[in-house]
């Protein structure tokens, strides 16, 4: 075991020397004249208004020119939650010598309600302010500000945890591990919905210029943005609920 | 549509995924018709882009119709699209042999299973047609994910392997990112044709030389090559049959063919630190080949010995990328085609055994052979393809390979290449005595002779004979499959 650790250590210095020289080879960060600064950059950010109807230059690279790129990070989102789930519902059948043990002991407690009236209360004042908080994120604002669907979805899964935290399995506001699944792939499913709508009026995926509106080039892109950042929304928040959900349930998947 | 083609391979795959769990909820039925509908889909867009790209030259396929180096292109050219109908193909035949591990699952677990499974389909199709380096990074992480999940999902030791596949996956595609990353601060491009052009003038400097190995470290760890390859024996071994044929014959080879797109297409093999870096390669990749072979030798578990046996596979296509040579690079092509088919094969087998006996021990496929016929026949030409016995398509990847070292005046891999199959003979000829000539025990011997059912359900035995009729195929048919496609996808398309 020894022999392992001094080896691992070696590991780590050899790398760290060799990616501190390797950072010697690299531009400076803020310099105007690097290669990451002149090639690509100076499209996004001098044409992107016009062209994509978002005031914000990130997402409109992050949405339009790169959104190919941004449906595969949702979805890498899904999978993850999938994949979350299934690690942590047969983690509760065995450990690793195959000895039944179950992994959420603690999960006793957040399936029931924790009921004390300070909780309550502050539960009952808090919950709507952070889903209006959520909501206002993604559409407040607008895509042409900072925020979008990662955050919002993220907010508002809070808002339905806090609920489930203090009013147990059992609350109205509360969204079930199952459908949360369901959810995140519909989420996702919005997102590939608008690109596949762009292929059936004629236009490559994700093309939202395509559209037959009646509205200027940036509107439409401006449209097809919004589109998908409600499916982003979907996707996180019923993601981060269904990991919730496995790591709190103590029962075993059906 | 038909202009639409390379976008579909992926999205229809996609597609199906994220709305199974949804589809699962109102019937199983339906999603499995489903799934297969997308499967095929895909595999038919495969072949029509690949022709396409033969008859016509590479395909660019612009996404949201922005132009590249700004936007995201598929490019379908020989090779890639070669691998996509390979990679959907072998979807498809498992998808089909699935079902019977399945259907006794509740609502939740199919949904969960097929999900992940197109998942893994979708990005490991992503990987091989995408023209981006950020973009095969997005989607090499779906395709991770969802292997995870699917090996996770076999229960007991399985989750404990996928989760140690988790944190060793992890750091790998962590070093592909990093190596990313250095190429775009030095060259402020991520689409691989502009990369391309742009690190010409710059191929003699550190910074390349870095990334150069962060990816190759990176992506060593995914294909499993010697000795990045710990997490592999544990998640072959315990993952579900239902999952483990696909991901054993496709996953580790699509990270092999993104080391070749880098080397032979984006560096270039004969500038820079190339020649240097592909050297330690093929040392390596050569020691793993013997390694492996012998750890597979000791395995008891028929499974595990095909683990060992994919480290060494996977050595021999890391061999033919470091000779650097079109020998070197058709041998490695060849070599990826020939094991994802027979390694698929051989773990169809194994889950096919599995369910008829509930047994993964070698020394339990005594007189297999005339229990299941036709399983073992093609089992027997899964083993024949890896020692490399002609007809069998084995031999004439490994043919190549020994070419290009010859070409090289490399005779050591020669001598590699000849003993490794010596061990493979060794380690396979264990299994075909003990099917073929052992006796079994007389208790179980009057439980199989009393049983009048077919060895298998039809939908388990087609795949597994359908793949066993490929292996033999794609031997006989290697000279056109060399001359036609082959030849086209090295760089420079062909003589």
């Amino acid at each position: 075991m020894k022999f392992v650790r001094a080896g691992a250590l070696l590991v780590v210095v050899v790398m760290t020397v060799v990616l501190f020289i390797g950072a010697g080879a690299l531009p400076a960060i803020y310099n105007p004249q690097s290669p990451a600064s002149t090639h690509v950059s100076d499209r996004y950010i001098e044409k992107s208004v016009e062209e994509t109807g978002s005031l914000n230059f990130v997402t409109a690279v992050l949405a339009d020119y790169r959104g190919y790129d941004t449906l595969g990070e949702t979805t890498v989102i899904f999978t993850a939650g999938l994949a979350a789930v299934v690690l942590l519902r047969s983690a509760q059948k065995a450990d690793s010598r195959g000895k039944k043990v179950p992994l959420a002991k603690a999960g006793k407690g957040m399936s029931e309600r924790f009921g004390t009236i300070v909780l309550n209360t502050a539960a009952r004042f808090v919950i709507p302010f952070v889903t209006l908080y959520g909501v206002y994120v993604l559409v407040g604002g607008g895509e042409g500000n900072p925020g979008g669907g990662f955050q919002s979805g993220a907010v508002l899964a809070i808002a339905i945890i806090i609920s489930r935290l203090v009013y147990g399995e059992g609350a109205a506001f509360n969204i079930s591990g199952d459908l949360a699944l369901i959810l995140a792939g519909i989420g996702t499913f919005i997102y590939a919905f608008v690109g596949v709508l762009t292929l059936l009026w004629g236009g490559n995926f994700l093309e939202y210029g395509i559209a037959p509106f009646l509205m200027s080039a940036a509107e439409k892109h401006s449209l097809g943005i919004s589109g998908i950042e409600i499916g982003v929304t979907l996707c996180v928040m019923a993601t981060i609920i269904a990991i919730f959900d496995a790591l709190a349930r103590k029962e075993e998947v059906s | 549509m038909k202009e639409q083609l390379p976008a579909l391979i992926v999205i229809v795959p996609l597609l199906i995924a994220l709305l199974s769990p949804l589809v699962a909820y109102f019937s199983t039925r339906l999603l499995r018709g489903l799934g297969l509908t997308a499967a095929a889909v895909s595999f038919v867009s495969a072949v029509g882009a690949l022709g396409h790209a033969l008859t016509k030259g590479p395909w660019h396929y612009y996404f949201g119709n922005w132009a590249p180096p700004w936007g995201i292109e598929y490019v379908i050219d020989p090779l890639s699209g070669l691998m996509a109908v390979l990679v959907s193909f072998l979807s498809l035949v498992v998808l089909i042999y699935t079902d019977s591990f399945l259907r006794e699952e509740g609502w939740l677990k199919q949904g969960i299973h097929y999900a992940l499974y197109l998942l893994l389909t979708a990005g490991l199709l992503g990987m091989t047609v995408t023209g981006d380096v950020f973009n095969l990074y997005v989607f090499l992480e779906i395709s991770s994910l969802s292997a995870y999940g699917l090996i996770a999902s076999g229960g007991y030791k399985a989750t404990v392997s996928a989760f140690r596949y988790v944190l060793v996956g992890t750091v790998g595609a962590s070093f592909y990112l990093l190596g990313v990353g250095y190429l775009y601060a030095i060259t402020g491009s991520l689409n691989m044709a502009d990369l391309t052009v742009r690190l010409q003038p710059l191929l003699d400097s550190q910074a390349v030389l870095i990334a150069m190995v962060l990816i190759l470290v990176g992506m060593g760890i995914k294909m499993a090559l010697f000795p990045l390859h710990g997490w592999l024996p544990d998640a072959y071994t315990y993952s579900p049959p239902a999952a483990i044929p696909f991901i054993a014959g496709v996953m580790t080879k699509v990270m092999a063919y993104v080391l070749l797109r880098y080397f032979f297409f984006i560096f270039g093999v004969l500038n820079g630190f190339v020649p240097l870096v592909l050297e330690v390669v093929g040392w390596i990749a050569a020691l793993g080949i013997i390694l492996a072979s012998v750890m597979a030798i000791a395995q008891s578990d028929f499974r595990r010995m095909l683990a060992f046996s994919s480290v060494a596979q996977v050595g021999y296509i890391g061999l033919g990328l470091s000779l650097g040579n079109m020998f070197g690079f058709i041998g490695a092509v060849f070599h990826i085609i020939n094991h994802a088919i027979m390694k698929c094969c051989l773990f169809l087998v194994a889950g096919g055994v599995k369910w008829k006996t509930g047994e993964h021990l070698i020394e339990k496929y005594a007189e297999m052979s005339r229990r299941m016929p036709l399983t073992m026949g093609a089992f027997l030409l899964g083993a024949f393809s890896m020692v490399g016995i002609p007809p069998t398509a084995g031999f004439f990847s490994k043919w190549y390979l020994i070419l290009g070292a010859i070409e090289k005046d490399l005779w050591i891999y020669v001598v590699v290449i000849i003993l490794s199959s010596l061990l493979n003979a060794i380690y396979f000829f264990r299994v075909i005595e003990q099917a073929y000539l052992k006796k079994a025990p007389v208790a179980e011997r009057e439980k199989f002779v009393e049983d009048k059912k077919p060895e298998l359900p039809a939908t388990m035995l087609v795949p597994i004979v359908v793949l066993g009729a490929c292996i033999l195929v794609v031997g006989i048919l290697n000279e056109p499959l060399v001359s036609n496609i082959l030849l086209m996808a090295f760089p420079g398309g062909g003589l």
